[in-house]
């Protein structure tokens, strides 16, 4: 993380390689991410372009002290992509949540949403503790600009139950990342 | 730990907080290192969310795109390089500072940088003992680290400021193998109507000079900022030397100094 925080110095000094290799380093991740809101590859495309320069323009203002590097990119994909399709009238596409994944309790659950992912293992393993509910609920939370009155409706839930999937989803993965992050 | 402050740190890492919110929850952070610790931990977990996303690689093409965008907009705004130069001094001083937290253990390491003291009317330089090979970053996170041990305790700067007739003082750390450095000010005057100071390196051998940017002084009159510039070629270490001139403002940067000296000088 030093040397991501390092790299965003440089980049907001005006060093070019540098921001070329945290390009190198974000734009797969932040491309799937942007995919994943908005649904669309090519607006994608000019999603994560629009990110990029917003990257290089606000780089000499990120704190390390008060993000990581890479939630800080992340954070300003995830707006990136919000704002774009705002503009175009159009909202965050919402999770494609399965109606029989809706469960009536919050029994933990690793089925196989990781399918098809390179880190499939470590990405299960985290998931292990996260209920499907609290997945959902997670998922609309960070890939959406739903409210968590709007999830609620979304899912069908008191507002009540919603924030305490989303609470505890986070808590979850944060006890399992923990483990493999001692 | 209080479950408001865990539900607030949840919407803080989901970025669900207005600005206000995000400010006060970020100044609470700043003073409970649990807090800090657990949002830390919530921020990762989000990006292993993000990670365990099916992986797309962005398309061929994609960076030049965004080049050229920066591009463009640099030539829209020829004053952002000096906004971006301030302001990323104070990005590299949030680094040092994060650096010297988590690399206390090295944090003694001068690895063979150079220090110019830079008076109103005379420039000092002596240079730092060279240590183990470090890597690139490990490098920056030395030398921001030093210049900032440098701003906050002037007394260990290897020379003593003098006072002359005319206010100022200060210093730059550079290091020649990465062409990138700090430089502090002190008690500069603002800049006169439209002028605008610049910072020089010399090799005070030849009398070669390049530009190595424009200090946003305002009236503060005092910073640290972060610079880069290559050496002149083939100057050795030895020689390398730094003053600041005073230019008149606008237009493109000065290829060679014509104002007056205000700090340090072409000699040593």
């Amino acid at each position: 993380m030093i040397e991501e925080a390092c790299l965003v110095a440089r980049t907001g000094a005006g060093d070019r390689a540098a921001f070329r290799e945290l390009y190198g380093r974000y734009s797969a991740p932040l491309f799937s991410l942007a995919v994943r809101m908005v649904g669309d590859a090519g607006e994608a495309e000019e999603a994560v372009q629009d990110a990029f320069v917003k990257i290089w323009r606000s780089a000499s203002s990120f704190d390390p002290s008060k993000s990581r590097p890479f939630t800080w990119a992340v954070t300003l994909t995830r707006r990136t992509c919000i704002d774009r399709l705002r503009r175009r009238g159009r909202r965050p596409l919402p999770v494609p949540l399965p109606p029989e994944e809706v469960l009536p309790s919050d029994a933990p659950d690793a089925r196989a949403l990781t399918e098809g992912r390179e880190d499939c293992e470590q990405v299960a393993s985290l998931l292990a503790g996260v209920s499907p509910n609290q997945r959902g609920a997670l998922e609309l939370a960070l890939y959406t600009d739903m409210t968590q009155a709007e999830i609620a409706r979304h899912l069908g839930q008191p507002v009540g139950t919603v924030k305490s999937w989303i609470r505890r989803g986070l808590m979850n993965l944060r006890t399992a990342v923990s483990h493999y992050s001692p | 730990m209080n479950p408001q402050l865990e539900d607030l740190a949840c919407l803080y890492v989901l970025d669900r907080l207005d600005p206000v919110e995000r400010a006060k929850l970020e100044a609470v952070i700043s003073q409970d290192p649990a807090l800090a610790e657990l949002v830390g931990r919530l921020e990762e977990s989000v990006e292993r969310t993000v990670l365990g996303l099916p992986q797309v690689e962005a398309p061929a093409g994609l960076l030049r795109h965004i080049e050229t965008e920066i591009d463009r907009g640099a030539a829209a705004f020829p004053w952002a390089g000096a906004a971006r130069w301030a302001a990323a001094a104070l990005v590299a001083f949030s680094v040092s500072l994060f650096a010297v937290h988590s690399l206390r253990k090295s944090a003694s390491v001068s690895p063979g940088f150079m220090v110019v003291g830079l008076d109103a009317h005379r420039a000092l330089r002596s240079e730092l003992p060279e240590s183990a090979a470090l890597s690139k970053d490990a490098r920056f996170i030395e030398l921001a680290s030093l210049a900032e041990r440098y701003w906050q305790a002037p007394d260990l700067l290897p020379f003593k400021s003098a006072q002359g007739a005319r206010p100022g003082s200060g210093y730059a750390l550079y290091d020649p193998a990465s062409s990138q450095g700090f430089i502090g000010v002190r008690r500069l005057p603002e800049a006169r109507g439209a002028k605008r100071y610049h910072l020089w390196i010399v090799d005070s051998r030849t009398g070669e000079v390049r530009e190595a940017g424009m200090i946003p002084v305002g009236k503060s009159a005092e910073g640290l900022y972060f610079f880069s510039v290559p050496a002149p070629a083939g100057s050795p270490a030895s020689t390398l030397g730094f003053f600041v001139t005073e230019e008149d403002a606008g237009g493109a940067a000065p290829a060679s100094p014509h104002g007056r000296v205000v700090l340090g000088n072409d000699t040593l």
